[in-house]
């Protein structure tokens, strides 16, 4: 049994689907149909395309209700509820903060902002800005500057639309990703066994990956969250820090680094969400459906800073020191 | 929400018939004053509407009703539950129907959007009619001669009731504005089209279900099909017969399953050239077996050729050609050695607004939305006979049903003048 593999470009990253099953035609096929889907959620919530439905509510929400999609709402909708379920820490009102740190526009460079800038921005951020009417389907901002970006959830949003429409086809066993960050499967893989999915050290140069944790995954998410990738270091303090673009929404600051951050849940969205929390607050209290750690790296190697090993994952390499493990 | 009543009293009154009739000709939205100096019975309540069939491009379709504030998706109709329960994902408000008599026996719907399979239009658009309904029917309007006969036949009998054909680049503001552009002789004398679609797709579609999936795939099948370039081809051969003024006379056609060798029985590559009585032709391919260059129209003069492509179009100028006023004052794009004048549909509008023409436009919708927009309009001031009305609808569709013919058998088929006619 060959696995079908489908890989193309979508919301600034490749994506990659492994669809494994008796007929390939028929598994091309709802792969096609997936892909057009992911980009079709590419195309509506595209935070820089003017086009787009997202632009359209960021343009005009903060004069008069815009109405929407019921995919809109229905996006907005899992986004208050994890911003609930999150205490505030997912936030998809943070795109202010995220220009005043520089870490937003092609070609930035990043930056730490002024406390008065700090202080500006604070006053743009928080979900509660954000109005919506369900029965005529309209978003409205309660004031000038807020701007929705759903760049934390889209990829796993996406995922989870991607999967539902393989199951619709009869699809059993899939692997899919976007820029290997976030990862939803469905059932196991061709041989019967769980997916397994590693979680390499980013800050390992070698050119084999040096694997922090391997997670199994039956028909469930993964996303990790971490500093690395779009960040820049400041050497204006005593010492050196690194700034990632995960910002906490509650205090506009960047997070720093060098952190990573896993979770694991039946949603990629709900994945994408708490990964990004989990970065932000690694004492957050995580709900019954998600397994969530928090890693910090020291001198030592990495350790875990919130959450626990669960047993069912591995530790492959001697990179992390002090692991716990919990049945959650 | 108030169905409105409609009749050829609301414009008849204005006493500017010639006026509207050409604004709307024009697939222009009706400028505000002019709008207002109309009398109509829309008080404001959008139309209640129902999208019949919700496959792939019915999806597109009720997307597009939802983004158009004259229109409310009141129902989604689809015999496959599959098809419904998407529907409930993406248009939570709207009503999930399985079968469409339900949704022509709703007197609250005004307006049916036919989004099936190409061979099941005919007895929804003929009863959707007779219901009383006005009705949008995708194009090519059915597979085979007799059925667009009788569809298009129904849709003119119809006279007090909307029927529009998915003839979609007759009502899409770039096309529109680039056949301005050729009719006024920016071109010169046109000698030639070229356009090409190309997709690295299956085409196919994917069911849990052995009997839905052979149901689904219908566009495989050369019995139910129109192939490449009867379901898809269909649109830019309109384009070049529109902006050459002309019918096609005969088409010769090639192809061959070049790479999708999975049982189906249509083309997943061809080659076609449409011949003009005016003696240009057209050439045109399409393929699922590579993306490369994706799609576009050309259009070739003994001044200039014009590419439309993306939504956007540029004009390239012949060493010989006479100076045209405006082009100095026009952006100008480099494509390798060739300076292309940007053509943009709307651009003293733009400005106007304060906006860069040269910027993406914030308000750029896909044609499928101005097609459905130019239906709305004629929903509020109409009707008036739709720009892709039966006549249009019925000849670009002979041409698909001819084209496609020549394709898969391989040869010449000419197409008499006398086929075109009602």
């Amino acid at each position: 049994m060959q696995p079908v593999r489908l890989a193309f470009r979508a919301m600034a990253t490749r994506f990659e689907f492994v669809l494994t099953g008796s007929d390939a035609v028929s598994l091309r096929a709802a792969g096609e149909e997936a892909i057009r889907e992911v980009k079709r959620i590419e195309e509506r919530f595209n935070f820089y395309s003017p086009a787009s439905e997202l632009s359209r509510v960021n343009r005009d929400a903060a004069s008069k209700p815009v109405t929407c999609s019921g995919m809109m709402m229905r996006l907005l909708a899992a986004c208050r509820d994890l911003h609930k379920e999150t205490q505030g820490k997912f936030d998809p009102t943070i795109a202010p903060a995220l220009s005043a740190w520089g870490l937003r526009a092609r070609g930035d460079s990043g930056r730490v902002p002024s406390p008065e800038a700090l202080e500006t921005m604070q006053e743009t951020i928080g979900l509660d800005h954000v109005t919506t009417d369900e029965t005529d389907r309209t978003i409205r901002f309660r004031k000038p500057g807020i701007q929705l970006d759903m760049g934390g959830i889209a990829k796993g949003w996406a995922l989870d639309e991607a999967r539902l429409i393989l199951e619709e086809a009869g699809v059993q066993s899939a692997l899919l990703h976007g820029g290997t960050s976030t990862t939803v499967t469905i059932g196991t893989d061709h041989e019967g066994s769980p997916w397994k999915i590693g979680v390499e050290d980013p800050y390992e140069t070698s050119t084999s990956p040096k694997w922090l944790i391997a997670v199994p995954l039956v028909s469930r998410a993964l996303s990790v969250s971490g500093v690395h990738g779009k960040s820049f270091t400041d050497a204006s303090g005593k010492e050196q820090t690194q700034f990632g673009h995960v910002i906490n929404p509650q205090t506009g600051r960047a997070v720093s680094g060098p952190r990573l951050a896993v979770a694991v849940a039946d949603s990629a969205a709900a994945c994408d969400a708490w990964s990004t929390a989990l970065l932000a607050s690694p004492a957050l209290r995580l709900p019954e459906h998600v397994t969530g750690t928090a890693f910090l790296k020291t001198d030592s190697g990495w350790t875990v800073t919130a959450g626990s090993l669960h047993r069912t994952w591995t530790v492959p390499s001697p990179l992390l020191t002090h692991p716990t493990s919990s049945d959650d | 929400m108030a169905p409105k009543h409609l009749s050829r009293r609301n414009f008849l009154k204005t006493g500017s018939l010639g006026t509207l009739a050409g604004v709307l000709a024009s697939g222009e939205r009706i400028p505000s004053a002019m709008a207002s100096a109309l009398e109509t019975d829309f008080n404001g309540n959008p139309f209640p509407c129902a999208v019949i069939g919700f496959g792939e491009w019915g999806r597109e379709i009720a997307a597009a009703v939802e983004d158009i504030e004259e229109l409310q998706l009141a129902a989604i109709c689809d015999n496959f539950p599959l098809m419904l329960r998407r529907a409930q994902r993406a248009h939570p408000q709207a009503a999930r129907i399985a079968d469409y008599r339900e949704v022509l026996d709703n007197p609250d719907i005004v307006a049916v959007f036919v989004a099936t399979a190409t061979h099941e239009h005919k007895d929804i658009v003929l009863d959707a009619l007779q219901a009383g309904k006005h009705v949008y029917c995708e194009a090519p309007l059915a597979h085979t001669i007799d059925d667009a006969r009788a569809i298009a036949q129904a849709g003119l009998a119809a006279s007090n009731q909307i029927f529009q054909a998915g003839v979609l680049y007759r009502t899409e503001p770039q096309y529109r504005s680039v056949f301005g552009f050729v009719r006024s002789g920016a071109i010169g004398r046109p000698a030639m089209t070229r356009s090409q679609w190309h997709q690295k797709t299956s085409w196919r579609r994917s069911s849990s279900s052995a009997e839905r999936a052979r149901a689904l795939n219908w566009r495989l099948d050369q019995d139910l099909s129109l192939g490449l370039i009867g379901e898809v081809g269909i649109q830019q051969i309109d384009v070049s017969s529109w902006v050459l003024g002309q019918k096609p006379k005969a088409v010769s056609g090639f192809g061959g399953i070049m790479h999708w060798n999975d049982g189906r029985t249509v083309k997943d590559t061809v080659q076609a050239m449409i011949e003009y009585p005016g003696g240009e032709n057209m050439m045109f391919d399409a393929t699922l077996v590579s993306g490369f260059d994706a799609a576009y129209d050309l259009l070739f003069g003994d001044d200039a050729t014009i590419i439309l492509r993306d939504g956007k179009a540029w004009m390239f100028k012949e060493v010989d050609a006479p100076m045209l006023g405006w082009e100095v004052y026009a952006r100008k794009d480099r494509f390798y050695k060739e300076t292309g004048i940007a053509l943009l549909a709307n651009a003293t509008k733009l400005e106007a607004l304060g906006q860069d023409p040269a910027a993406d436009d914030p308000n750029a919708k896909p044609p499928i939305w101005h097609a459905l927009k130019a239906f709305a309009d004629n929903l509020i001031y109409g009707p008036f006979p739709a720009i892709a009305g039966p006549e249009l609808g019925y000849e670009s569709t002979v041409v698909a049903i001819k084209a496609n013919e020549a394709v898969q058998q391989g040869k010449r088929v000419e197409i008499p003048d006398d086929l075109y006619q009602l």
